[in-house]
């Protein structure tokens, strides 16, 4: 709060280097008598044992809270598990997507593993659209998981711990916006058995995945681009007895579609065609168009399938 | 099948080829004349667009309270060039399109005390609160570039650079495009990359 106060005081401090503090411990020690101290510190051990091995405390940042969660509580030897950086946003806040759209920056994660640890690239939950006065940008607002897939080597101990930092940036906006680094860390136990499930975060880890944007088989897509749209048409595989309605396309590429511009969802022969106005900035043309397709009603017969992956050869008809 | 794809996107196309142009705002496009435009500089000054025929104008739109322009101005990378292209003849308006109370919008006496603080050189910097100019060029970002030649052609139309961040160790490694845009028009040389796509803050538009 008080940092807060400052930071509007003096609107150009150099807020947008600063590092957030860590947290200062309470100077409890002054207050209590010698007697308690074995008690104090046992209970701190185990605290810290328990608590440390899978959420490293939450780093606060202007507008943003920052933290490393592990979906597992420990690590075994040669296998890959997922660790999430976790970022809650003040009220009305928001950070980005991958594509942030008109305005914005997405949030960076930069690992630093202990050797041999394979970092995978984020797995971004499908964005919300946010528009303020024609310009449109894609984030998060209320808190975001971003997981990333880790391998560990083989050759780690069982019995030691490995410690796993990450850099991040990101940009949080509301109609100000302010940039924000932390240097996370997250301490974790090697041990060579199948690991136990991070109770306290299963749910966030599942409710994420149910926005990550996957490939279809059954849903046949193909890309043309002409002088004015991109017209994305979309076949309807036989077994969908149900109807394609508030399609979105979120690109992943920045500078191809006028993100502003209304889409239009047609009845095709074979299913779909939605129509979506290009950038008039746009100046080389991707041979691929990439990104997600939403649909609120879901891409299968339940509402969970609601991001669909596309990757798609970009073919001119002019 | 792909035949029927074909021809119906094809109709479609022609469709839209002739109704898309109608739906679109008369807004700044490189290569056509840049829009005329009437604002207030922070001494009261009035400055239209037409005034300076005969001159290269670029326009830079602006909020100082921005991470995107922190960089470049805390780096003094913007400063610098509107200090070496204003030395060539080079007109450089910064614009500030924020409407009241929001960010990086400034009074006169503030827009000046920022101009001195950062020790900013531009010929003018011009004070559009309602937004209209900004949105007559389709001003996005803070900040976003254009580059008007001497004949009143927008010859350039977006971001500063081609790296995207907030961080002033990315200057160094980004290609200007304003520069290299500034030195083909001042070379008589056709502009290389026109347009791109800006990045930055959203332009805090009522």
């Amino acid at each position: 709060m008080s940092q807060k106060q400052n930071l509007q005081q003096d609107k150009n401090g150099p807020e947008y280097y600063e590092k957030s503090k860590n947290m200062k411990p309470n100077p409890i020690w002054k207050r209590i008598s010698l007697f308690q101290y074995p008690l104090i510190s046992l209970a701190l051990f185990i605290f810290i044992y328990v608590f440390i091995a899978f959420s490293a405390e939450p780093q606060q940042s202007e507008h943003v809270k920052a933290r490393l969660i592990s979906e597992v509580k420990s690590i075994q030897p040669g296998e890959s598990f997922y660790v999430a950086l976790w970022l809650k946003m003040d009220k009305l806040w928001h950070t980005y997507w991958k594509n942030p759209g008109d305005s914005g920056l997405p949030t960076k994660i930069e690992w630093n593993l202990p050797d041999g640890f394979v970092p995978g690239v984020v797995q971004w939950p499908y964005p919300k659209r946010f528009e303020k006065s024609g310009l449109v940008s894609f984030g998060y607002e209320g808190e975001v998981f971003l997981i990333t897939q880790i391998e560990a080597p083989k050759a780690i101990k069982s019995g030691t711990n490995a410690k796993l930092s990450a850099s991040v940036d990101w940009l949080v906006c509301k109609e100000r916006c302010t940039s924000g680094h932390v240097d996370l860390v997250i301490k974790m136990p090697v041990k060579d058995k199948n690991p136990k499930i991070n109770r306290r975060w299963a749910s966030h880890f599942r409710e994420t995945r149910k926005k990550l944007s996957r490939i279809s088989s059954e849903w046949e897509v193909n890309a043309f681009i002409n002088k004015d749209q991109i017209l994305i048409h979309i076949d309807v595989p036989s077994e969908f007895k149900g109807e394609l309605k508030n399609i979105t396309f979120f690109p992943e590429q920045g500078g191809i579609i006028n993100y502003s511009g209304s889409q239009n969802l047609k009845r095709a022969q074979d299913g779909y065609i939605l129509e979506v106005q290009r950038s008039k900035l746009s100046t080389r043309l991707p041979a691929r168009l990439k990104g997600v397709l939403l649909s609120p009603e879901g891409w299968g017969n339940s509402r969970e399938k609601r991001a669909l992956h596309i990757d798609v050869p970009l073919m001119n008809v002019n | 099948m792909k035949r029927v794809i074909f021809l119906t996107l094809s109709v479609l196309a022609g469709f839209f080829l002739v109704l898309a142009p109608l739906a679109r705002a008369a807004e700044a496009q490189v290569d056509k004349p840049a829009p005329n435009f009437t604002l207030p500089d922070t001494n009261g000054k009035s400055h239209s667009l037409s005034d300076y025929k005969g001159k290269i104008v670029v326009l830079e739109w602006l909020n100082h309270d921005c991470p995107f322009v922190k960089k470049l101005y805390n780096s003094g990378h913007m400063q610098k060039l509107q200090k070496t292209y204003g030395k060539k003849g080079v007109v450089w308006f910064s614009i500030i399109s924020s409407m009241p109370g929001k960010q990086g919008y400034c009074t006169p006496e503030q827009a000046n005390e920022l101009i001195k603080q950062k020790k900013a050189a531009p010929a003018a910097l011009l004070l559009d609160p309602d937004g209209k100019v900004g949105k007559l060029y389709g001003a996005k970002t803070t900040p976003h570039m254009y580059i008007i030649t001497s004949d009143g052609v927008l010859v350039y139309n977006g971001a500063i650079d081609d790296i995207s961040s907030t961080k002033v160790e990315d200057i160094a490694k980004a290609k200007n495009y304003v520069q290299i845009g500034l030195d083909e028009v001042m070379a008589g040389k056709e502009v290389s990359t026109k347009t791109s796509v800006p990045y930055g803050c959203s332009v805090k538009y009522k």
